[in-house]
């Protein structure tokens, strides 16, 4: 067969080699001179790096920021790069002791990143450079009122930087989950768009009003528990459940609250038929597009963050959405003291950051009232700071973020579990929420598989981690 | 004349970028990967002995044995029809037919579409509800299923999905079917055979040789499948019908950053493919025809 | 199996059978072809539609979608075309994608000639049991050394550059060897006995009479490398780290998961975008191909 490899060049190769010519060459020329992206930085100060993982509208909220603190002095210089799968590439560029001086995590990174000794700790160097950075910002910016405590901060989302004693980061954007509703929807089908569910009863009760079946098609839903489906685990702090006891380091994925709650998870196919769920969702747009289920009005009611209001001012200004704190089970109904998930972006300085004092300078910076809010309002999020400013709300993309405000300050906002393997014990309900949707096996048993597994997962962890303090490896990374 | 290297040091020469290469990219990752298999290693802390912990782990973690099961099924239902499938079109393609190089093109390429870009068309493709099968499905009076959406379906839409990218088996087996000599077939006919029988008592041992090379190649590739699910569903789908080997020691290295445990199931991986290897060349030791 | 033997009947159901092949494997491609140009509201149409609504827009649906974007009812753009996607810089990615591949490329093509030679003209003991350890080494997938590569590569600090990608192509490849050799078996060995006879050396012979008689084999090896860097997945997942280096394969993988994901349009534009190179270099050197493809079904 080899044989066959010859070539005998006639009028038809002789083009098809000028074509492939062109090609390659027109390919070299586009590798040599191809477009590049510009960031040299000026000459004489110091660079230091930041990592963003948040890309569109979102990115560049922070882009603005860096920008402002580039031009705002003349002693350091921030480059910004895109990263995606932000949390993988940190940790182990901070392993290969080449890592960025700031990075931007999410608040439950923290435990991971915190337990390894990757981070450097915010007091520390508060304490270390606090004075000489104080004035340096102050001289470049004006005086401010920032100071790195709870008296500062939102005490929930301050709490969200701290792990093991340790300040981990500074938050950037925080949001918080709530009830989305679709109030023209709501006067259509005769409910008060005044008074949107607030236990789950309630929201049963306007789901099977907004719900349109045509026939044997459902073509439009009150609510569904899978759009867009980014919380599957959430479901059971709403009826009172806890997933994990940091006391004990277990999973409690079956308490009776849990088992109640997808207990109700489970009414939804059962009442509409999982199949048909299935394949009315799989219609369903993309989040950032006109065809996303809320903004097309195939769901008239959805579990969101704040910043799903920037996706609906994009495609849809006129919706005459609102929000209000998730529906609770009534058992756990306190109207002053709203249920809802919180989280929030974490700056981080890793504690092996070539630049230590000038990443805090930069942290620092961001961490002014104006640049927070600014952050905030273009994510369409609420402030993670105490004092709200008072034209916040003003303008406000989000015209409920009073709501998520609201939720943020109260003392029932729950993060997500405080655990180092969160990822696999999240993984978990992922895998398995198609399995409390064909409704074949109790409830109860799937969240007996979930907690079995993520016990497993969380005992090996701690025999690690057991084992590394015992060896006197632990802590410090390599 | 002029003083030579002796041959054998001119052929090592000749050959040292592979020994290099095989030594710095091969040889010290298996070996590496032997020591890590024995470790608790996360990358941000050096690794510490454990003995076999990570492979009793394995043994006893439902996901590792629900990703192998997944791989083995996604092997023993894929190779077979993805190897039938393609004799079956390569025997087609073989009996002189106007129009060769057009037909020939169409079936193969497909195998070139870069994996990603496969796998986004067949997500489209799949959609329950606006995807073109089920709209064909529906002129003819069916209601398709979510394809993707229901574990049920997922390994069937993922052998559709290989079976569209059997063009280079294609080609191999047409290649060997134009290398049969013709004398064997005008033999066949004076024995009076059929089509169907020629083909099953001249085709097919004449070109098993080949056969036998590709059903390798498969079950190595099976193995490593990884970009088409990972784009579908990154958990790998509803009840994790989607999850596959590779996926799993990908999330266990660089989601989990669980070093060990990934080596753990690379070893394995390695094992089970020289098995397979092994194994395929045994049996077909009885049934392979090789030409003098 | 000759053309005079058979009946007109089976002739019909031959190229019947020909046909319905050949558009199932086609029917995709088109698919994805014809999502791209239309406006999203006609993607979700059922029973599906071949051609957009009017087709007389067409031109302009498709420019939409690869340029110029779509707009909302204020004016601002929501969708931009793919060609210019502000997050995912696809010309970038096409600038990298092409980096990795000339080097990639050059490296096999080179080291692999080199290494084939040492197997095929040189004459040294254990040479026949070496070639069939480099054989055995295709048996050893990439997802086995890929945990112990990422850490060898971090310690030699390449992680976050283009070198995990293309330097272990200077080393050679296995079945690159393999196919070498393999041709350079046929050409007759009396053109480089006769050349060592006026003192040659191995490395003169190699330069000057393998070499250029072995230009089809070795286009087969860049072709091959070529696609293989083009389509690589996996190895850009994991070794690169900013969106800055991203090459097209991972970048499509981004613009499809990237948080609030894009439309299918402009993502089945994007694919149509990455396929378009490899369908253009399939139809020019389609025979090069099919013969390169074609030797691995080769085992003597």
């Amino acid at each position: 067969m080899t044989s066959q490899l010859s070539s005998n060049p006639g009028w038809g190769t002789l083009t098809r080699r000028g074509a492939i010519g062109a090609m390659a060459a027109g390919g070299l020329g586009f590798a040599v001179f191809g477009p590049r992206r510009a960031r040299e930085a000026p000459t004489g100060r110091v660079v230091i790096d930041y990592w963003e993982k948040w890309t569109g509208q979102e990115g560049e909220a922070m882009r603005a920021v860096v920008d402002a603190f580039n031009e705002g002095q003349d002693r350091i210089w921030v480059r910004y790069f895109s990263m995606s799968a932000i949390d993988q590439k940190a940790l182990v560029s901070i392993a290969g002791g080449d890592p960025p001086d700031v990075v931007g995590l999410i608040n439950h990174h923290l435990p991971q990143y915190v337990s390894a000794g990757a981070l450097a700790s915010l007091e520390e160097l508060e304490q270390t450079y606090g004075r000489e950075v104080d004035a340096s910002i102050e001289r470049a910016f004006g005086p401010d009122d920032f100071e790195l405590s709870e008296a500062y901060y939102t005490p929930k989302i301050w709490r969200l930087m701290r792990y093991n004693g340790q300040v981990g980061g500074a938050p950037g954007a925080c949001t918080t989950m709530a009830l989305y509703y679709d109030r023209g929807a709501f006067r259509a089908a005769g409910l008060d768009p005044d008074r949107p569910p607030r236990t789950i009863d309630e929201l049963d009760a306007a789901d099977e009003r907004l719900a349109v079946r045509e026939g044997d098609k459902l073509v439009q839903a009150g609510f569904i528990h899978k759009e867009p489906g980014w919380w599957n685990w959430v479901w059971g702090f709403h009826f009172g459940g806890r997933l994990y006891d940091a006391e004990s380091n277990t999973a409690t994925a079956v308490e009776d609250e849990n088992v109640r709650a997808y207990e109700w998870v489970q009414s939804y196919p059962s009442r509409y038929g999982s199949t048909r769920l299935v394949s009315f969702q799989s219609g369903f747009g993309n989040y950032n597009s006109a065809q996303q289920a809320f903004v097309d009005g195939k769901v008239r009611m959805v579990f969101h963050g704040s910043f799903v209001a920037n996706v609906i001012e994009r495609f849809k200004p006129r919706l005459d959405y609102a929000a209000a704190p998730f529906p609770v089970d009534e058992r756990v109904y306190d109207p002053d003291r709203p249920i809802g998930l919180v989280e929030s972006d974490v700056l981080c300085i890793p504690r092996s950051a070539k630049h230590p004092r000038e990443a805090w300078e930069f942290v620092r910076f961001t961490q002014r009232r104006e640049n927070l809010e600014s952050i905030a309002r273009r994510h369409a999020k609420p402030s993670p700071l105490r004092l709200v400013s008072d034209g916040f709300g003003e303008g406000h993309p989000n015209r409920s973020i009073d709501v998520h405000n609201r939720i943020a300050q109260s003392d029932r906002a729950f993060p997500k579990p405080v655990t180092r393997v969160w990822p696999q014990y999240e993984q978990e309900f992922n895998a398995n929420f198609d399995a409390f949707w064909r409704a074949e096996r109790p409830a109860r048993d799937i969240l007996a598989d979930i907690q079995g597994r993520a016990q497993a997962i969380m005992d090996a962890d701690a025999a690690k981690r057991r084992r590394r303090a015992g060896a006197g490896a632990g802590g410090r990374p390599a | 004349m002029r003083w030579r290297l002796p041959e054998w040091a001119v052929g090592l020469l000749f050959i040292s970028p592979w020994l290099v290469g095989f030594g710095a990219f091969m040889a010290l990752p298996i070996a590496l990967s032997f020591w890590y298999s024995l470790s608790d290693y996360t990358i941000l802390e050096p690794p510490v002995y454990v003995g076999l912990e990570n492979y009793q782990r394995l043994a006893e973690d439902p996901v590792f044995w629900k990703v192998m099961w997944n791989t083995v099924i996604y092997a023993v239902i894929a190779i077979p029809l993805g190897t039938i499938f393609a004799l079956v079109i390569a025997g087609l393609l073989n009996a002189k037919v106007i129009g060769l190089t057009f037909f020939r093109a169409a079936v193969f390429l497909p195998s070139l579409v870069p994996l990603v870009a496969s796998a986004m068309i067949w997500i489209w493709i799949f959609n329950g509800e606006n995807g073109l099968l089920n709209g064909a499905l529906e002129l003819i009076g069916i209601r398709g299923p979510n394809w993707l959406g229901e574990a049920a379906w997922m390994m069937p839409s993922l052998v559709i999905i290989s079976l569209w990218s059997i063009g280079q088996a294609v080609v191999i087996y047409l290649a060997a079917l134009q290398d049969v000599p013709t004398s064997l077939y005008e033999a066949a006919d004076l024995d009076g055979m059929g089509v169907i029988g020629k083909f099953w008592n001249v085709t097919i041992p004449m070109i098993s040789p080949v056969i036998l090379f590709n059903v390798i190649m498969a079950i190595i590739a099976t193995w490593q499948i990884f970009a088409v699910p990972f784009i579908i569903s990154l958990d790998g789908g509803p009840e994790r019908s989607g999850y596959f080997y590779t996926m799993y020691l990908y999330d266990q290295a660089f989601r989990f950053l669980n070093m060990g445990v990934a080596s753990a199931m690379a070893w394995v991986q390695l094992l089970i493919i020289l098995g397979l290897t092994g194994l395929t060349f045994l049996v077909s030791r009885r049934t392979v025809h090789y030409r003098a | 199996m000759a053309r005079s033997r058979r009946h007109p009947l089976q002739t019909i159901g031959l190229y019947a059978a020909l046909i319905g092949v050949s558009a199932l494997f086609a029917l995709p491609l088109l698919w994805m072809l014809s999502t791209s140009v239309k406006p999203i509201d006609q993607t979700q149409v059922s029973p599906p539609q071949w051609l957009p609504e009017p087709v007389t827009e067409l031109p302009r649906f498709a420019s939409e979608n690869y340029v110029t974007g779509s707009k909302n009812e204020q004016g601002d753009i929501v969708q931009h075309g793919v060609l210019v996607d502000p997050v995912v810089n696809f010309p970038l990615y096409l600038r990298n994608t092409l980096i990795v591949a000339t080097l990639s490329v050059s490296g096999m093509v080179i080291s692999s000639a080199i290494i084939a030679y040492g197997f095929a003209r040189v004459k040294w003991r254990g040479r026949g049991l070496v070639f069939a350890f480099v054989l055995a080494t295709m048996m050893i997938p990439f997802p086995v050394l890929m945990a112990p590569l990422y850490v060898i590569f971090r310690d030699l600090g390449w992680i976050g550059t283009f070198m995990p990608l293309w330097v272990p192509s200077w080393f050679g490849g296995a079945f690159q060897i393999f196919l070498l050799r393999q041709f350079y078996l046929t050409i007759p060995k009396e053109l480089d006995e006769a050349a060592r006879i006026d003192g040659c050396s191995h490395l003169g012979v190699f330069w000057r009479i393998i070499l250029p008689l072995s230009k089809p084999a070795l286009a087969v090896v860049a072709l091959f490398q070529f696609i293989f860097v083009w389509n690589d997945f996996l190895g850009p997942l994991i070794f690169l780290q900013h969106r800055d280096q991203f090459t097209l394969a991972l970048g499509l993988q981004l613009y499809q998961s990237q948080a609030g994901n894009v439309p299918q349009n402009a993502l089945m534009a994007a694919s149509v975008l990455i396929l378009l190179p490899v369908v253009i270099l399939f139809v020019l050197t389609q025979r090069t191909f099919v013969e390169g493809i074609a030797t691995q079904g080769l085992k003597e």
